[in-house]
């Protein structure tokens, strides 16, 4: 049995001593000035639970065909489509009293009736004017009869950004934007925009998805300050086009609207729900995109529309517009 | 993490070593070494290189005349 030991030589050298008392000096100072003084490393760090809503606030107006038209929130972001982000729109199509029918699809151009599909009952393969005829919710979509309006003053529009934080292991107390803390929930729409490091020209035109996360940096110990979020607003994409589509139904009777009808999507003013989405982070996707193709028709069969180039953070999201028809 | 508390068992072995056991003066011996100061090791050998030429230049000169 033997016992391997180092071996300890003291170098008597006045140049080497001072060079391992400075490398020990440095080294030092980074432990106890970086680690455990400004990083406080001693302390014990877990990642939070919580989950924010996000929500618009204020009113707007519209234009098309010369004439202004008072939008509010629930009409804006109606219907719901993703319960923690938003989709503002910008521009609205608006293809109204379509009924079914037998009708051209833009869509579908043809020179003869062998041009266009023949699917019973939907279609019988018959070309007219240059479009084939389908069964459908007629007029289709188009520049002759849809009404285009371009939303105004979105810039002074507010998002509202509610959430809640939890801390289960280090503190017991539940965390809220609204219990009582200085945390700001309302952040104008302007604002949102200018923190990404984008113009606010270039995102109503081109259309922009936002990253907004509401981070918690809080300190849990006794008689620490009181921890309210920070907002940091990263742009996911930019030149983005996103659209929406959805139906309001309505019993026609003489021509009139009589009255509503909405056994498959609500009413055009009905009181709009603030969801709130369980997360396991604080992180929202707003969406702020050209919507030149968000089409809100007034008798129409249901359509959702895939975003072309979905973003990563609204992708958690899924898109439940009107599923049946 | 945890392998870091190994050489732990080396220096609790040295410590007794060296200050317990009975032989500790020379295992003391054997471990520390210490070296001679090399501080102005080299300030002396410059002045002894400084001395040599000095003196070879001066049997040169001699040997000159």
């Amino acid at each position: 049995m033997e016992y391997v030991s180092q071996k300890t030589v003291t170098i008597l050298e006045r140049r080497l001593g001072l060079m391992h008392l400075f490398f020990f000096v440095l080294i030092m100072g980074y432990m106890v000035g970086v680690r455990l003084v400004m990083e406080k490393g001693y302390q014990a760090v877990e990642i939070s639970h919580g989950f924010v809503s996000a929500t618009l606030e204020g009113n707007t107006y519209s234009k098309g065909n010369g004439q202004a038209y008072a939008v509010d929130m629930p009409e804006l972001i109606g219907p719901q489509l993703e319960s923690n982000a938003l989709f503002v729109p910008t521009t609205v199509a608006t293809t109204r009293r379509q009924v079914q029918d037998n009708c051209t699809d833009p869509e579908q151009p043809c020179n003869a009736d062998a041009d266009c599909m023949r699917q019973p009952p939907l279609a019988y393969g018959l070309c007219e004017d240059g479009r084939c005829v389908q069964l459908g919710w007629c007029p289709r979509e188009n520049f002759d009869v849809t009404q285009v309006t371009v939303l105004q003053n979105l810039r002074d529009l507010n998002v509202i950004l509610a959430a809640d934080m939890h801390f289960p292991r280090l503190g017991s107390e539940r965390m809220s934007t609204e219990d009582g803390r200085n945390a700001r929930t309302s952040w104008p729409l302007a604002s949102l925009i200018k923190r990404a490091g984008v113009p606010y020209a270039t995102a109503v035109s081109d259309g922009l998805v936002l990253s907004c996360v509401l981070e918690w940096a809080c300190d849990l110990n006794p008689g620490a300050a009181p921890c309210v979020p920070r907002l940091r607003v990263y742009p996911l994409a930019v030149n983005a086009s996103f659209s929406a589509q959805w139906a309001t139904y309505y019993q026609v009777r003489g021509g009139m609207r009589a009255g509503l009808a909405p056994p498959l999507a609500p009413p055009e003013h009905s009181p709009q729900t603030h969801s709130r989405a369980h997360l396991p982070t604080a992180r929202c996707a707003m969406v702020l995109r050209r919507s030149s193709t968000a089409t809100c028709t007034t008798r129409r069969g249901c359509g959702c529309s895939s975003p072309r180039a979905a973003p990563a953070a609204a992708s958690t999201s899924t898109r439940a517009c009107c599923s049946s028809s | 993490m945890i392998l870091a508390l190994v050489p732990i068992a080396g220096t609790i072995a040295d410590t007794i070593m060296t200050n317990v056991f009975a032989e500790r003066r020379h295992y003391q011996e054997y471990k520390n070494e210490m070296t001679p100061d090399f501080s102005d090791v080299r300030a002396k050998v410059e002045q002894l290189e400084q001395q040599t030429q000095a003196t070879q230049q001066k049997m040169l000169d001699y040997g000159e005349d």
